[in-house]
């Protein structure tokens, strides 16, 4: 292993480390209302992250991930904020996640009628069809008066917590856990790799995709609706284009082989604007300059599948100082 | 087992398949013979699923294939080595092997299988969980051979496994393909390197543009003057 590729897995190792402590410390010790704001930002990204990366990983590439977060947020937002929805059993107050299902199912149909037309297309066609999707999404939103058009919907109830948010992203992180070690998760795999070959090999294409496409487009909804009760007012801006592209940058910046790529990449490109806070305008610069540098340096992002087994850490952290011996 | 009549297939507007009859019988070698571009590949993507057939019929042990999805014909037993190998390069071999038994419960028939397969191509299972990329070309083509056989085929149909291999390789292909028919195995093969293939098989078919002109046992095809002077390289020595 080279000497840059070891110090590239002690900055990665750290940077989950000191992460995962964070999370762990303001989770249990909270500290200020900002930090929480950021770690929350952090886990709708992941989760939409994530279901960019779930169509991908099938080797669909799609630029309509916002457009359904939008389906997903104005959908849950209408039933807790204009119809003033409310279920409850017993001491359990379970109007959020009914509001937050209802979004990620509507967000899902929305996805399934997408992957009809996506069945015939590939590469850069399918790109340019489901940032169409996505349009369509944000100016159907811009001028449906009834959840509040161009002035956008506020008043929706602070229903995102810290916790609820963290305990989505780590169901969903299972999903995807177990997704990938299933039949589907490798029948994902070959058709990426080679969809003609995985064709011959018995995956019925037309199934696998409309089901990436579904569930991609629910985890969309969910984070959609998770940011719209945080955010407490939502409009069609939100869900423009700009943030399908931020979200794609999220997954090839922290890896686009393994489900762990978007998590990191969503985590850490949401703290580094913050921290990059004195040039806030400029962190599109930013993303767009890390992006080359890390196509050049990184092409498959931070993160690769490689990284994914405890033998690897364990080797490459043992050998860390080891002078690099010539063969 | 395999019956095809009067098949038509096309590419846009060029006819690539212009009434191809054809038939398999079970436990039998067949091979077609054909230079470039005269429908040996585009016979068998119509077959697998992959093209959709113009007119004719495809009929496999009284199921008609021409509506059925590639994966349903993958059920039905038949199962294309795809042409160029294609196998899946960043996947272990192992993996590969895996999705060629894709439709497969994981039982204790798929998992003797699967060792069997490694007895047999003893450098696979040296090389299990390396990736596929890093296979030379012989391997990918054992690999993908290998995956074609983990899908417990009853047809397994091969375009075109000596293309792009080293002499000695080849010999070793033909060897794999020869110890199959012994097993009893029934194969479509479609080769360019036509001796070779008419040694191994048991009756060839001969397509020019698309029609087949001549079907025979491979025999009569290796002493046919005709075909020696056409596909292979002249009179024999």
């Amino acid at each position: 292993m080279s000497t840059s590729m070891r110090m590239l897995s002690l900055f990665i190792a750290v940077t989950v480390v000191f992460g995962a402590y964070y999370l762990i410390a303001n989770l249990f010790f909270r500290t200020d209302a900002y930090i929480e704001s950021i770690l929350i930002f952090a886990a709708i990204n992941i989760i939409v992250s994530l279901s960019f990366y779930l169509p991908f990983s099938a080797g669909l590439l799609s630029l309509a991930q916002a457009g359904f977060m939008g389906v997903g947020a104005y959908m849950s937002a209408s039933i807790t904020t204009l119809w003033k929805f409310h279920f409850t059993v017993g001491p359990l107050d379970l109007t959020f996640f009914i509001a937050l299902l209802a979004g990620g199912i509507l967000a899902a149909i929305v996805g399934v009628l997408t992957a009809f037309p996506a069945l015939r297309i590939r590469g850069v066609y399918l790109l340019l069809m489901t940032l169409a999707i996505s349009e369509i999404i944000r100016v159907f939103f811009l001028n449906f008066e009834y959840t509040g058009g161009a002035s956008g919907l506020g008043g929706i109830p602070p229903l995102t917590t810290i916790w609820n948010v963290y305990v989505a992203l780590v169901l969903v992180v299972l999903f995807f856990v177990r997704v990938t070690k299933s039949r589907m998760g490798r029948a994902f795999e070959s058709m990426k790799e080679d969809q003609d070959a995985a064709e011959v090999m018995g995956v019925d294409l037309t199934r696998h995709k409309v089901v990436a496409f579904a569930i991609g487009a629910f985890l969309a909804g969910i984070s959609g609706g998770l940011y719209a009760h945080y955010a407490l007012y939502i409009d069609s801006t939100n869900f423009g284009v700009f943030r399908s592209i931020e979200i794609l940058i999220f997954t090839l910046l922290g890896g686009y082989e393994i489900y762990a790529g978007p998590i990191y990449g969503g985590f850490y490109l949401t703290f580094l604007p913050e921290w990059l806070r004195i040039i806030q305008d400029w962190r599109i610069i930013i993303f767009g300059g890390l992006l080359i540098v890390m196509m050049i340096l990184r092409p498959a992002g931070l993160i690769s599948k490689e990284m994914m087994s405890l033998r690897y850490w364990r080797s490459t952290l043992a050998n860390l100082w080891k002078p690099r011996v010539e063969a | 087992m395999l019956k095809v009549s009067n098949l038509y297939a096309a590419y846009g507007e060029i006819l690539a398949l212009k009434g191809v009859s054809l038939e398999v019988r079970e436990g039998e070698t067949v091979t077609l013979i054909g230079s470039n571009g005269a429908g040996k590949s585009t016979l068998l993507k119509t077959i697998s699923g992959v093209m959709r057939p113009r007119g004719g019929d495809i009929v496999f042990d009284g199921h008609h294939l021409n509506r059925m999805k590639p994966h349903e014909i993958v059920r039905q037993g038949i199962v294309q080595v795809q042409e160029g190998r294609a196998i899946l390069k960043r996947l272990t071999v192992l993996e590969n092997l895996e999705m060629g038994g894709y439709l497969r419960p994981r039982d204790t028939e798929y998992r003797e299988d699967l060792q069997r397969i490694f007895e047999r191509f003893p450098i696979l299972d040296q090389r299990k969980q390396q990736l596929a990329g890093s296979l030379s070309g012989g391997e990918q083509q054992m690999l993908a051979i290998a995956r074609g056989l983990m899908a417990k085929p009853r047809l397994i149909m091969m375009d075109e496994p000596s293309l792009g291999l080293a002499p000695l390789i080849v010999s070793e292909i033909f060897r794999i393909i020869a110890e199959m028919k012994k097993e009893g195995r029934t194969i479509l093969l479609v080769e360019q390197n036509a001796r070779k293939a008419l040694q191994v098989s048991d009756r060839g078919y001969v397509i020019v543009t698309g029609n087949i002109i001549l079907e025979d046992s491979c025999e009569a095809l290796l002493g046919n003057s005709e075909v020696q002077e056409a596909y292979l390289g002249g009179r024999k020595a």
